[in-house]
């Protein structure tokens, strides 16, 4: 009974919306906050549906080991990494080969963004923690992540906002969740600096033609712009709720 | 010759400023002939150029800025001083001035930076370089020290006038608060640090002077009641 309910599978509802009822170009609910965390230089949390994740920033800070340091430049780390209650199956607490090759390419994405040679000598580091994992992780991360760096104080040219394509089912949707990246025959996180408009993360698993991933591309622009504006909105009431919480205790 | 912000806006890191190339002072730079925020921070104008002042985020030490900073090391020809984040500055005393007659470890001084780059900070040693001798060291954002060190406000010269407090300013974000008694110190950092939350209001100076005369009376009062009892 079970496995035949299995074959029959759908991702998508009669009216035409996917099953938890998103239209193809519509993101999950999203909610950011800046400034969560007291003990880091800089800090954002972020939830894209059932993706939680929090992003914490250290420095400009001396670099350690001290060989590493560029007399030129700032050096970048970054630690994607989820938590062992972050999945249904516990994850073993280390860092597994997915998390490295993600920790890589955030950095490299987010190393496009950052004034490194403004910082020379000295190091900064970003921490992205998966609190829960729901797809599109890599993306909220570095969403995240450019928030927790705008909110260290950090010189960078853009902030950046990050999404997932997929292909479910033959349809391009944007921001696929668990089920449908499971399921789905393609997944495309695309990240983008929304003020320069420049793409700074571009991956592809799975097959898509060319006008697929055109049309992906444009769909991820349109939800990214939705992303932007609550990243600024997010920033903005850093200031105003500090404000607001000043004026309370008068 | 368009301005996208005007003074006192916020800014995220990516918004157009300006599009008159000449206009772009700190925490700005140029993409596609526009001047933007690098930096997540208000907007000021200065010298007819537009600058961001960070809401949060590291001291960046440049020629000419008035730092405060601990001794860290006396050496046979460099005196390293502290100037807070990972920045260690030196001193090279001129070889007129012994500097065995001023500072040992542990001092706390004032003075301008000569150089930053490559080679590190280097201190001026000349009339501007001071000694302090008492008072808080506190350590405080990069808008307070902006809204303290801003003409218009001159909320030096009130603190001074309302608490009897000396405040000097290191533009690498420390501050010595020195007064007549700890609790006239306390109330000034009290009235600093309320700056920190509301610095993009109009009314700041209002705001920290009646902060200000708020924890003086409580100061006098909490003074009181102990010697009642």
């Amino acid at each position: 009974m079970r496995g035949a309910e299995m074959n029959e599978l759908r991702l998508f509802r009669e009216d035409g919306l996917r099953i938890d009822g998103r239209r193809v170009d519509e993101l999950r609910p999203v909610k950011m906050e800046v400034g969560v965390l007291d003990k880091s230089d800089g800090s954002a949390y972020i939830e894209m549906g059932k993706t939680k994740i929090f992003a914490a920033v250290f420095g400009p800070k001396e670099a350690h080991p001290r060989h590493l340091s560029q007399p030129h430049r700032a050096i970048l780390n970054c630690r994607y990494h989820m938590a062992t209650f972050s999945v249904e199956e516990r994850k073993h607490p280390g860092m597994t080969r997915r998390e490295i090759e993600l920790s890589k390419v955030i950095k490299e994405s987010l190393e496009s963004l950052v004034f490194l040679n403004e910082y020379p000598r000295s190091a900064i580091d970003v921490y992205i923690e998966v609190v829960q994992a729901d797809a599109g992780t890599r993306t909220a991360g570095l969403t995240a992540a450019s928030l927790a760096l705008a909110d260290a104080g950090i010189q960078m040219n853009d902030l950046c906002c990050g999404v997932a394509v997929g292909k479910v089912g033959g349809r391009i949707v944007l921001d696929p969740s668990e089920e449908e990246d499971k399921h789905g025959e393609a997944d495309m996180p695309i990240a983008i600096a929304p003020r320069q408009n420049s793409i700074v993360l571009l991956q592809l698993n799975g097959r898509m033609t060319r006008e697929e991933m055109r049309l992906g591309i444009e769909m991820a622009r349109k939800g990214i712009e939705v992303l932007y504006s609550v990243q600024i909105a997010a920033l903005t009431k850093r200031v105003r709720s500090s404000h607001q919480g000043g004026s309370g205790r008068y | 010759m368009t301005d996208f912000v005007r003074a006192g806006d916020l800014v995220v890191p990516g918004d157009e400023i300006s599009d008159e190339v000449k206009r772009g002072g700190r925490n700005t730079y140029l993409l596609s002939g526009r001047v933007r925020a690098s930096v997540f921070g208000v907007v000021v104008e200065r010298n007819n150029k537009f600058e961001v002042i960070a809401v949060k985020g590291v001291y960046k030490p440049s020629k000419g800025d008035y730092v405060i900073g601990v001794v860290k090391d006396v050496k046979p020809n460099v005196i390293e001083v502290d100037l807070g984040e990972h920045i260690v500055a030196t001193l090279r005393p001129s070889s007129q001035r012994r500097r065995t007659e001023r500072l040992s470890i542990g001092d706390v001084i004032y003075a301008r930076v000569k150089y930053s780059g490559l080679r590190g900070v280097i201190l001026e040693y000349d009339a501007s370089l001071r000694k302090i001798e008492k008072g808080l060291l506190v350590r405080v954002n990069p808008v307070v020290v902006a809204g303290l060190l801003d003409k218009r406000h001159g909320l030096l010269n009130v603190i001074r006038s309302e608490a009897g407090c000396n405040v000097n300013v290191g533009m690498n974000g420390v501050l010595v608060i020195s007064g007549p008694s700890v609790d006239s110190e306390l109330a000034v950092l009290s009235a600093i640090r309320s700056m920190e939350e509301d610095f993009t209001s109009p009314d700041l100076v209002d705001r920290v002077v009646a902060q200000l005369r708020r924890s003086l009376i409580v100061e006098v009062e909490g003074d009181e009641g102990g010697g009642d009892e």
